[in-house]
């Protein structure tokens, strides 16, 4: 098999990886957020509950939590449980990361917000936010890369992605090495697309910062 | 001095750190009035910064009650009562994502809901009393610490506020910034602006207070006017306090 049509075989697996990571970007950003805002926030009750959940997503393997899911759950489609198991187990990291990221704003914010007679939420909102904006998009691009990787995993649950169809490719030809440089390349080529991505909006922000502030009036 | 309504009551207030075993307000009971500039003085620690931030509830009390213009302040009341009195702090907080104009006019759109058009106006007028009417675009990270103190004012200010409580509003700042900042409350002062400032630089206190308290002990020891206060302290650790600052 020339190594032309070894590229165009894989290919035909990467639609489903392009679909996979931007759902799993949007849904694990969702979570994350209002995760690492309730964690931030320490309600009683739900604090330890939160904190059960990232303790335990952090503390397995993503292709465990994957199988676990997929054999107990009655999913649709492979494809739903690769979302739902990446989005739980990545939204534990992202949550942790904005945590981290609200903490970093000094506790005086939140005081000259309240002493003005703003509530918790708008407080969040307007001033923490645009805040954490900037320092937050280094770090999610990391967690987001790491996330790319982990999709790789997807192909064990029978998802016919980009590793699923390099491995048909192997079978096919019993070249495990041009097989694994291949989907190496695609995915550093995709990891190299995420951070570029990250750079432009990071730079956006700083720019739209200093030119006005993000929360502007007139 | 003239009769002056009371604007702040503390009633039998108790407050505590760490379950009781550090003792901040101990049973006590003051009114601050309308109209007056109430300097507080006292060693470090002595619970003087608690104290105001049980006015807008940054900190809750044990037990007891605070009155503001008759009304209880407690976790229902916060919001309203934070609306009508503002506090500048010792580290500023202004906002870094906002301007200065921006920073000042947040509070009164956001929280007061008043009219953009009107609180740029009275922001811009706030900010060239506290002489910064050339900064307005600047970010807080392009001031230095006594410009932003002096638009921190200026935010407080535009909240139209029935009292301001400063809490040692020139301790962060460098020697010679502070005396802007000074003037711009003796300023405040003169126009019988209700204030209670918790403050080290005893020439304020001499120059614009109308009494001034020395805490200790969970309680003020000694409320009296600046000539009292200075030159015939009551209390032998007043006196000796009083000694100290002026070796300084």
């Amino acid at each position: 098999m020339s190594l032309g049509k070894m590229i165009s075989f894989m290919l035909s697996g990467i639609g489903i990886t392009f679909k996979l990571v931007p759902i799993c970007i949007i849904t694990t950003f969702c979570i994350g957020m209002i995760l690492g805002i309730f964690l931030f926030r320490r309600f009683p009750v739900l604090k330890q509950v939160l904190g059960i959940y990232k303790v335990v997503m952090r503390g397995i393997p993503a292709m465990v939590v994957l199988k676990i899911l997929y054999y107990s759950a009655d999913f649709s489609s492979a494809f739903l449980a690769a979302v739902v198991s990446l989005t739980l187990y990545h939204s534990a990291y992202i949550g942790e990361i904005i945590r981290g990221c609200f903490e970093s704003v000094p506790k005086g914010q939140m005081m000259a917000g309240q002493s003005l007679g703003l509530g918790y939420w708008k407080i969040m909102w307007k001033v923490y936010i645009p805040q954490i904006l900037k320092p937050m998009i280094p770090m999610l691009c990391g967690q987001y890369i790491l996330l790319v990787k982990d999709t790789t995993l997807v192909y064990i649950v029978g998802v016919p992605d980009l590793m699923w169809k390099g491995r048909q490719l192997m079978a096919l030809t019993f070249n495990p090495i041009t097989g694994y440089l291949l989907i190496g390349v695609f995915y550093y080529i995709l990891c190299a697309l995420i951070e570029l991505l990250a750079r432009t909006v990071e730079k956006r922000i700083v720019k739209k910062q200093a030119t006005r502030g993000l929360s502007t009036y007139y | 001095m003239e009769d002056r309504n009371t604007l702040v009551e503390f009633k039998d207030v108790c407050k505590t750190y760490k379950n009781g075993e550090i003792v901040i307000l101990d049973h006590f009971n003051f009114d601050f009035l309308q109209g007056e500039t109430h300097v507080i003085c006292g060693r470090s620690g002595a619970g003087k910064s608690t104290l105001i931030r049980c006015i807008n509830y940054l900190e809750k009390i044990d037990s007891g009650e605070i009155l503001v213009e008759g009304n209880t302040v407690n976790r229902h009341t916060a919001t309203s009562v934070r609306k009508r009195i503002a506090m500048v702090f010792q580290n500023f907080n202004l906002f870094p994502n906002m301007t200065a104009l921006e920073n000042v006019t947040f509070g009164p759109i956001e929280s007061l809901h008043k009219s953009k058009k009107e609180v740029v106006e009275s922001g811009k007028m706030f900010l060239e009393k506290v002489g910064l009417a050339d900064r307005m675009d600047s970010k807080p990270s392009q001031l230095s610490g006594g410009q932003q103190q002096r638009v921190a004012i200026a935010r407080a200010l535009n909240m139209f506020p029935d009292m301001i409580l400063f809490d040692e509003p020139t301790s962060a700042l460098d020697p010679e910034m502070v005396g802007e900042v000074i003037d711009i409350m003796e300023e405040l002062a003169d126009e019988k602006r209700s204030m209670i400032v918790v403050t080290h630089e005893m020439g304020f206190a001499r120059e614009a207070a109308h009494r001034i308290s020395f805490m200790e002990n969970g309680t003020f020891i000694e409320t009296a006017d600046p000539n009292e206060f200075f030159n015939h302290p009551k209390h032998e650790s007043v006196a000796r306090f009083i000694r100290q600052i002026q070796t300084v």
